[in-house]
């Protein structure tokens, strides 16, 4: 078979969903150097106020920039979610490997753990979270960076037991590799595709989450611009004729999440492990 | 003579690095209704292609001229229903590895009812009758129970006759067999080409025989066919064939094939010094039971197992899979853990399974392995010449220009050319793997090579060169070899004393060509009657 680009690996589809997660990614850089309003300019003299081009959205209650804020609101709704991805594919793939090599009791309790952790809902854990220690952005991440480990730690951990059967892994060790330098020259490589995969899918579902937590007011600080806060914030605004707030905010978190489902479904597709076993 | 399959002028290109590579060329060949025909090559040579063009089964991207017409209908040309039609029921395919085509998570009477399901319409009750029916066809014990049966409950040549058994559930008048018995050992292949001649006397089967054994071919099939880089050398009937070959091909394939008959072609040649010096490998009342885990008895893989191997020299331990033979080289590697016994490499004691980095590369010089699979024995992400250097990193202090040309001398030492280098696994033949894999395990320069089964999976004349170039290295270096292989002739070209170990026991030792002339024990004898040779009919 010939080497097929990232083109070819992942079709239309998936092109089209890494071109607007990019996009997104671009404008949460970008963020400061755009022509934009300020995002926490109040005039309440401008409520509501129709798409123009001082304000090509138009405004929310208070008259701020509704893009501006969609567009600062990013850098919670996409920054939050990246590092929860982050952290819970560094450790859940870490404790995976290390749980396929060393075998017996390791393997053993590191598995239960992981069956139990992906009993219980990432959101239930940050809602218990949120009650002990208090509301905020950074208990959230945390909360759910530690509950979507055992997902990305199960998956794992099966695929490099696969990988750690056959010969080629025996060969290695017959070669006088270390086990680290097995588990990172070899054994991560062939599991990249695997985790690039999961770790789209946990960013899509970390960002509907965390949007989530910010609607219930246990995520991000109101007064910061953020998608599921705007969500929240316009909701009241809709039964008197102005959905536009919770309407843009909620689309671009669909959007998003929509993106990444399909780019970690398309890798997974085409995950070469699988026609391995 | 109206032939049931006929392909003429068949030409088929495959996509490679953006270009059409010619990979079938101008091949004719016609099967006549309950004919049987062998496709004898080496690997790469476009055996496997011809069969999937003949099924409608090529890759994506490949083009194809001429015509495959089945019944005088083209297979090239038909629509996508009509190919479904055809694959079901009028032609199937057996293929080399029955494990790589079950699902491991469904039954052997799953697998089998499928088909007779969907592709026939029988009814459930029905289909698990004719189920039945057809793994007593092909030979298998208690049908009933075989069916609750999972693949990996069941030995490889079990599992080939359920892939028989499924191939013929649609009643076909043509099978393609790919290399069905490449991974079974001489026994269990003599039981399924046994199974095979006799189906296809009693349903009159027609039969394109796919293998790289032109012995196997040439004693199982009517006519055969020799092809070579994508085109048919010559075709005749298989006894003139083997006797009379025209093409100087066929005839290097036939003189290449080792025999288990005649003395070894490459006498090996010690190196001077003397010979009386400590044995390089010792081991000592080796045992290995497995188990007993949930429920399960325990299994003795390999009882009181005692024997030596001087410098420079080679060892064979022959038995049929599942004999406890790769425990063995397993064991031998520190891969696995003895019960008890004593192991002894290089002067170095194996006490336990100490890793500490010293002792893990002094263990690496010591002792190194080539595999049987060469699919599965290099990461496929890594580059050939990246992985030998990735070995000689650990074990020399080379820079990396003296690296550099180290790698270059180990691929033209294993026939390998320079470009290789640069080529990953899945780029390369099996052949050229397995080369690969030797190179990797001459990197560390060891005292003594493992090899499980390492030409298995190779073709003849791949074979021949590869034995010739192990000789060549015991000669050069003085390298010892422990050679574990079902295939007697092999172990007779390698091997200067053997060791029968049907089942973990050791039944009879000694000099190979004594072993082999005058086998006392009566699996040997058995071992021995199932290699085919001229005059050989299995079963």
């Amino acid at each position: 078979m010939s080497a097929a680009g990232p083109g070819r690996r992942l079709g239309h589809p998936g092109l089209a969903a890494l071109v607007v997660i990019a996009g997104l990614g671009l404008v949460m850089l970008a963020a400061p150097l755009l022509p934009l309003a300020d995002p926490a300019d109040v005039d309440l003299a401008h409520s509501f106020a129709q798409p123009s081009a001082d304000h090509p959205l138009g405004t929310d209650f208070n008259g701020r920039d509704l893009l501006a804020r969609l567009v600062w609101g990013s850098r919670t709704a996409l920054l939050g979610p990246l590092i929860v991805t982050a952290a819970a594919t560094t450790v859940g793939v870490l404790l995976a490997v290390a749980a396929a090599w060393r075998g017996g009791w390791l393997d053993s309790v590191t598995s239960r753990v992981f069956d139990i952790g992906f009993a219980f809902p990432g959101v239930l854990l940050a809602l218990v979270v949120a009650a002990v220690v208090g509301a905020g952005l950074g208990a959230a991440v945390v909360a759910l960076a530690v509950a979507f480990v055992p997902s990305i730690g199960r998956v794992t951990r099966g695929t490099a037991l696969q990988q750690l059967r056959l010969p080629y892994v025996d060969a290695l060790r017959v070669q006088g590799h270390s086990p680290v330098a097995i588990c990172t020259r070899h054994l991560l490589p062939n599991l990249g595709a695997l985790i690039v995969a999961q770790a789209t899918v946990t960013f899509g579902y970390a960002l509907v989450d965390l949007a989530a937590l910010s609607y219930l007011g246990l995520g991000a600080d109101q007064a910061t611009p953020d998608w599921g806060v705007m969500v929240a914030a316009g909701q009241p605004d809709i039964l008197a004729g102005h959905p536009q707030q919770s309407l843009y905010a909620g689309a671009l978190i669909v959007v998003a999440v929509a993106a990444c489902c399909v780019v970690g479904e398309r890798v997974t597709d085409r995950e070469p492990g699988g026609r391995t076993s | 003579m109206s032939a049931l399959l006929e392909i003429e002028g068949l030409r088929v290109s495959v996509p490679d690095h953006g270009a059409l590579r010619v990979v079938v060329d101008r091949v004719d060949l016609s099967i006549a209704a309950g004919e049987s025909v062998g496709l004898v090559g080496e690997s790469g040579s476009g055996k496997t292609i011809t069969a999937k063009a003949v099924l409608g089964l090529l890759p994506p991207g490949a083009r194809v001229e001429g015509s495959v017409r089945f019944d005088g209908r083209d297979v090239l040309r038909m629509s996508p229903a009509e190919l479904r039609a055809y694959r079901a029921g009028r032609a199937a395919i057996v293929f080399q590895d029955p494990r790589a085509h079950t699902n491991p998570l469904r039954t052997v009477g799953d697998f089998l009812t499928e088909g007779l399901r969907h592709n026939q319409g029988l009814p459930r009750s029905a289909s698990h009758e004719r189920a039945r029916e057809l793994l007593r066809a092909v030979g298998v014990e208690d049908p009933g129970g075989r069916m609750a049966s999972y693949p990996h409950e069941l030995s490889g040549g079990l599992l080939q006759r359920v892939m028989i058994a499924g191939a013929l559930s649609a009643e076909p008048r043509l099978l393609l067999a790919d290399e069905p018995t490449t991974a079974l050992d001489t026994v269990t292949q003599a039981e399924v080409m046994a199974i095979l001649a006799e189906l296809r006397q009693r349903l009159g089967l027609a039969m394109l025989f796919i293998t790289h054994d032109l012995e196997l071919a040439a004693v199982t099939c009517d006519r055969t066919a020799v092809m070579r880089a994508g085109s048919i050398l010559e075709i005749q009937r298989s006894g003139e064939l083997h006797d009379r070959p025209r093409h100087p091909y066929t005839a290097g394939l036939v003189a290449a094939r080792p025999s288990i008959d005649g003395p070894s072609p490459h006498p090996p040649v010690l190196p001077g010094g003397p010979v009386a010096a400590e044995p390089i490998l010792e081991v000592e009342h080796l045992r290995k039971v497995f188990g007993p885990r949930r429920g399960r008895p325990a299994v003795v893989a390999v009882d009181d197992l005692s024997f030596t191997v001087p410098p420079g020299g080679a060892l064979g331990i022959v038995g049929e899979s599942g004999s406890g033979k790769t425990t063995v080289a397993r064991m031998l590697l520190a891969l696995e853990t003895p019960t008890s016994g004593r192991i002894r490499v290089a002067g170095h004691e194996r006490t336990t399974s100490r890793s500490s980095t010293a002792e893990r590369r002094r263990r690496a010089r010591d002792i190194q392995i080539v595999f049987q699979n060469p699919y599965t024995s290099l990461d496929p992400r890594q580059r050939v010449g990246d992985c030998l250097d990735e070995a000689l990193r650990l074990h020399s202090r080379r820079d990396r220009r003296a690296r550099h040309e180290r790698v270059r001398q180990l691929l033209h030492q294993v026939g390998l050319e320079e470009r290789h280098a640069r080529s990953l696994p899945r780029q390369l033949s099996g052949g050229q793997r397995q080369r690969v894999a030797i190179a990797r395990a001459l990197a560390p320069e060891p005292s003594i090579l493992v090899l499980d089964e390492a030409v298995s999976a190779l073709d003849a004349s791949v074979q021949d060169q590869v034995l010739r170039l192990l000789a060549a290295i015991r000669a050069g270096t003085g390298l010892s070899y422990l050679c574990i292989s079902h295939d007697l002739a092999v172990v007779r070209q390698v091997a200067d004393d053997l060791i029968v170990m049907p089942d973990g026991l050791v039944v009879e030792a000694g000099p190979t060509a004594q072993v082999l002339d005058a086998p006392r024990h009566p699996y040997t004898r058995r071992l021995r009657a199932s290699v085919p040779r001229p005059g050989w009919a299995p079963g």
